[in-house]
């Protein structure tokens, strides 16, 4: 899933393969992130509130149609949290001076290891009905809420990572979400995306995201 | 006195506080700095709690309390710490501890990564904490920096508390299972950073139980010199039901405790989960007095994130990054094309160089500002030690300043103005010094040499520079000039290490003016090794050289079994191996992206073709077609920016067969992430692929502040700028940095690019163009630049 995911992220439709000297390289590169991700994860419940849509334990309240019609019925969440630490940030970054290419496919394999170590996490707590994990940014979900779940999780001491002035998650490969729990939410889609209509992914017929 | 205590008597940290706060009925999300105000009655039974249980210290209720983590709070930042001292203060006097307990000013992390990797700068950190300190200063006993994990973050606060009281610093970092913090660093770094800071206590607390953290503990008591804090948890935290706990109890972790503190812990007490119980139970058992142990000391140096201990093995010293009679260098750093300067500490390092020295001293250049910009690009990248090379003292103060680690600092000599404008400053920041046995001139004889050694290691002691934090050069001095006097450096060295002291040699000085100097290089090397020399400054991309030393390691019995001699000589011979010749064409080259085989094609054609015929008649059509392929779906990023590297690598053999014109190049254009914004890897796309076209780019890198674009327009006068940004939040600052572009009068074409930018967001916000991706941008500069 990993490889195939980081294929999606370097431009490859579905069923394109890279071959040759490209292939052995971005093979390198995959195996290179494994080594040396430092995958963290942290979770932690939270009850829900309606209308208006809040965390009822902070009162924090969470804003968007799409979250708010995607949490609809959820008596509970999950905040979570993922990253893979800052080494290989770090690694990637000095790729960057010396091997752009390197760089490029390593930066894709390291967004979809997270994806799928994210997914595996979530996985493992066994919650049966359950929506998708929303982050913040994607859709009409305010990427401001960042800055919520990061001191609700205290990232900085769980993870090691922190959330910038401007919203943005450091290290870069780190991931924060919401899950509704209680009911199976509906399918995501690309309806309140700014890029629905320029989408690279959705002109090969594909989605940014796994279609459910 | 506090300070005549420490190291002696052994005393007792208090415990938990959040677990305290927890049990009161604090919830998520609820500030607790905040019940300093609201609750003090609560925050005095704590402490109460805690001073009555055998406590010596008890630590203010501030961990959080900064400017930026206070933001939403509901009262003042100073108010929450005068609270929380005052707190504190009562406590004590209720306990009937006002001559022998002591408040701690508590610090954790600021919560915000610090620059490189992240986007807050040292000086701001400084002055965060240094707001807290201020406050508070003339009521507190001592300050403790807690469950840190940047050591850069430890500097800055230890320099904001040294430089503004006279108070006793402690520090504790927080160490994962793999034994480093989640900044990446390490025990022994971390030793050796904070003692080179001059901290009075250091220690680790929280995350792991005191049995989990046994290995990272003896190593921090083998290693430390001043007095060790213990803070571990009560066991691991394991998460029940949404909520952490943990199961660890008073006994278990006090029998684990007694273990540290027979090897010489001075300090104990608890972090999360523990409770006045655990307290109680450790000052019952501990004895009245610190166990004395023997720390190492030893010379070591470290970078962010490691340690080069010298000792066994001889420590390769990159020489590369200076401009001395390196042309490209020189151009490079004037130019202020420093991603040059960065390649070539990349490659010293995968050479095998320890450690890298840094000089950046040319005419007319801003040294303290050069070094210290070029120190932080260096250590964005590479995680050696560095060697800060410099004469002017300012620049090594500013450098040893901002540096992340502790530096080599070269140098200093007999002078005593030297000694005493230079010394103050390794006091200060942590460092270990070279001392160049000179004064007026050179001493021609061995023995003046070593007393002009004698003397540095003095007047070191006397600013208290202990002589594991000194390394003597005896001087390399050419054979073409002063042919008797090589060996009297030999004999000085043999001399000097008598003292106790390491040793430095500039090795290539030796061969100057003689044929065939890689050949003197090594002999001289061979003989200096063999004399005592512990840190050559040489270069590690002679592979002759470096084997030398491999050689050396394997005769003298410091690589047991030889192992790493083979390990390297082996793949050395392998790689020997002549290579193909290879059919590929130039044009097939730039299509398959081959990289290491460019330089050959391009020479190869070279040999029948004028430069400019090989441009216009094969890489410029083999671009075309990569382009083409690109945009048709053909290929796919990786092979397109492949092509690119290629491509550059080809320009770059053709530019050094013929002088390029100004005219020549296209451009300049100048491109920058925007304020705010970290994520640079699409811009960077776009600058090699540019690149690849035969643009200039002058690239600002990322979270460029608006001022520094429109300065950067100002000097470089482009022909167009290129912004990018990721998210919705940093398109706000990509809009300021037009709105002040114009407002400055730049009429150049500004186009802009970024995860969630559109053709519409890109008219709205006063772009010129948007482009979606490389090609893209390649395609709008080629038809607007015409």
């Amino acid at each position: 899933m990993i490889r195939k995911r980081m294929l999606k992220y370097l431009g490859y439709g579905n069923g394109q393969e890279p071959s040759g000297e490209i292939k052995k390289l971005l093979e390198e590169c995959l195996e290179e992130v494994k080594k040396e991700a430092c995958p963290k994860a942290v979770v932690r419940k939270f009850h829900l509130d309606h209308d208006p849509l809040c965390l009822r334990e902070t009162g924090d309240e969470i804003a968007g149609k799409q979250i708010g019609e995607l949490l609809d019925g959820c008596e509970e969440c999950l905040l979570i949290g993922c990253t893979l630490g800052i080494s290989i940030e770090r690694t990637i970054r000095r790729m960057e001076k010396i091997n752009m290419t390197k760089a490029v496919a390593m930066d894709a394999a390291a967004s979809a290891y997270l994806e799928c170590f994210c997914d595996d996490y979530e996985g493992k707590l066994g919650i049966a009905d359950r929506t998708f994990r929303a982050c913040p940014g994607y859709g009409d979900f305010p990427l401001e809420f960042n800055q919520k779940i990061a001191k609700l999780l205290d990232i900085p001491k769980t993870l090691g990572a922190a959330v910038t002035a401007s919203d943005l998650l450091i290290p870069q490969k780190t991931m924060l979400g919401i899950i509704g729990i209680g009911t199976t939410g509906q399918k995501r889609n690309c309806a309140a995306c700014v890029r629905r209509k320029s989408c690279s992914f959705r002109k090969r017929g594909e989605r940014c995201y796994e279609i459910d | 006195m506090l300070r005549d205590r420490l190291g002696k008597d052994l005393l007792i940290f208090d415990g938990a506080m959040g677990t305290q706060l927890q049990n009161a009925g604090l919830t998520a999300g609820d500030i607790p700095e905040e019940l300093n105000i609201k609750r003090p009655e609560l925050l005095k039974s704590i402490h109460k709690k805690y001073l009555d249980a055998g406590a010596d210290f008890i630590t203010t209720n501030t961990f959080g309390c900064n400017r930026l983590k206070m933001a939403e709070a509901g009262n003042e930042l100073e108010e929450m710490l005068l609270a929380a001292v005052k707190n504190a203060k009562e406590a004590r006097k209720e306990a009937g501890r006002e001559e022998d307990a002591y408040i701690v000013l508590d610090i954790g992390p600021i919560g915000q990564l610090l620059e490189p990797m992240g986007t807050l700068s040292f000086d701001e950190a400084y002055d965060i904490i240094l707001e807290q300190v201020e406050l508070v200063k003339d009521q507190v006993d001592a300050v403790l920096f807690e469950t840190m994990s940047d050591l850069y973050e430890v500097k800055a606060g230890v320099l904001a508390v040294k430089e503004h009281t006279d108070l006793p610093v402690f520090v504790t970092m927080t160490f994962e299972q793999n034994a480093r913090t989640l900044s990446g660093n390490d025990p022994e770094t971390f030793v050796n950073v904070a003692e080179g800071l001059g901290v009075d206590v250091l220690g680790v607390n929280c995350s792991l139980g005191p049995k989990e953290l046994g290995p990272i503990i003896e190593e921090i008591l083998k290693k430390a010199s001043v007095p060790v804090l213990l803070q571990p948890n009560a066991g691991l935290p394991c998460l029940e039901h949404g909520e952490t706990h943990y199961h660890v109890t008073p006994q278990e972790y006090v029998q684990e405790m007694e273990k540290y503190i027979k090897e010489g812990a001075a300090i104990v007490g608890g972090c999360c989960g523990t409770t006045p119980e655990f307290i109680r139970k450790l000052s019952e058992a501990a004895p009245e007095k610190v166990i004395s142990r023997k720390a190492e000391r030893q010379t070591r140096v470290s970078g962010p994130t490691q340690t080069v201990t010298f000792g066994e093995r001889v420590i390769v010293c990159g020489e590369r990054l200076n401009p001395t009679g390196k042309k490209r260098m020189k151009k490079a750093l004037q130019e202020e094309r420093y991603d040059e300067l960065i390649m070539e500490g990349i490659r010293q390092q995968e050479a095998g160089a320890h450690v890298l020295d840094v000089n950046v001293g040319l005419p007319g250049i801003d040294e303290p500002k050069t070094m210290t910009k070029v120190i932080k690009l260096l250590q964005e990248v590479i995680p050696l030690p560095l060697q800060i090379d410099s004469s002017d003292p300012q620049a090594i103060e500013k450098a040893c300043r901002y540096y992340n680690g502790k530096p080599i600092i070269n140098s200093v000599n007999g002078k005593d103005e030297v000694m005493d404008a230079v010394f103050p400053i390794v006091k200060k920041y942590g460092g270990v010094v070279i001392g160049l046995t000179l004064d007026e001139g050179i001493p021609k004889k061995a023995e003046e040499r070593f007393k002009i050694a004698e003397k540095i290691i003095k007047k070191a002691g006397e600013y208290g520079i202990g002589k594991e934090d000194i390394i003597i050069d005896c001087l390399t001095l050419t054979a073409s000039a002063q042919q008797k006097e090589v060996r009297e450096t030999l004999r000085a060295m043999k001399m000097v290490k008598k003292l106790g002291v390491h040793t430095v040699l500039g090795v290539s000085n030796v061969s100057f003016g003689l044929p065939n100097r890689p050949l003197l290089n090594r002999t001289f090397l061979t003989l200096a090794m063999e004399a005592g020399l512990d840190l050559p400054i040489i270069n590690p991309l002679d592979e002759e050289l470096m084997g030398t030393i491999d050689a050396f390691h394997v005769l003298f019995y410091k690589d047991v079994d030889g192992k790493d001699y083979i390990k390297r000589q082996s793949k050395e011979t392998e790689t020997k191996a002549p290579v193909k010749d290879n059919a590929f064409q130039l044009k097939d080259m730039i299509l398959h992206g081959l990289k290491d085989e460019i330089e050959g094609g391009v020479r190869k054609e070279l040999e029948t073709k004028k430069p400019l015929d090989v441009v216009n008649g094969e890489i410029i059509p083999a671009l075309n077609a990569v382009g083409e392929d690109y945009e048709k779906g053909k290929i796919f990023l990786p092979q397109l920016i492949q092509s690119a590297e290629t491509t550059k690598k080809a320009f770059e053999v053709i530019k050094e067969s013929f002088e390029t014109k100004e005219g020549d190049e296209k451009g300049p254009v100048i491109m920058a992430t925007v304020e705010g914004d970290i994520h640079d890897i699409g811009k960077n796309i776009v600058k090699v692929v540019l690149e690849s076209y035969g643009y200039r780019v002058i690239d600002l890198g990322k979270d460029v502040k608006v001022e520094q674009v429109v300065e950067a327009n100002r000097k470089y006068q482009p022909k167009a700028i290129g912004l990018s940004a990721l998210m919705t939040t940093t398109v706000a600052s990509m809009e300021k940095t037009i709105q002040a572009l114009k407002q400055d009068g730049c009429e150049v074409p500004i186009w802009v690019g970024g995860a969630v930018l559109t053709e519409d967001i890109a008219r709205n916000i006063g772009a010129d163009y948007y482009t979606e991706d490389a090609m893209a941008s390649v395609n709008l500069l080629e038809k607007i630049l015409k």
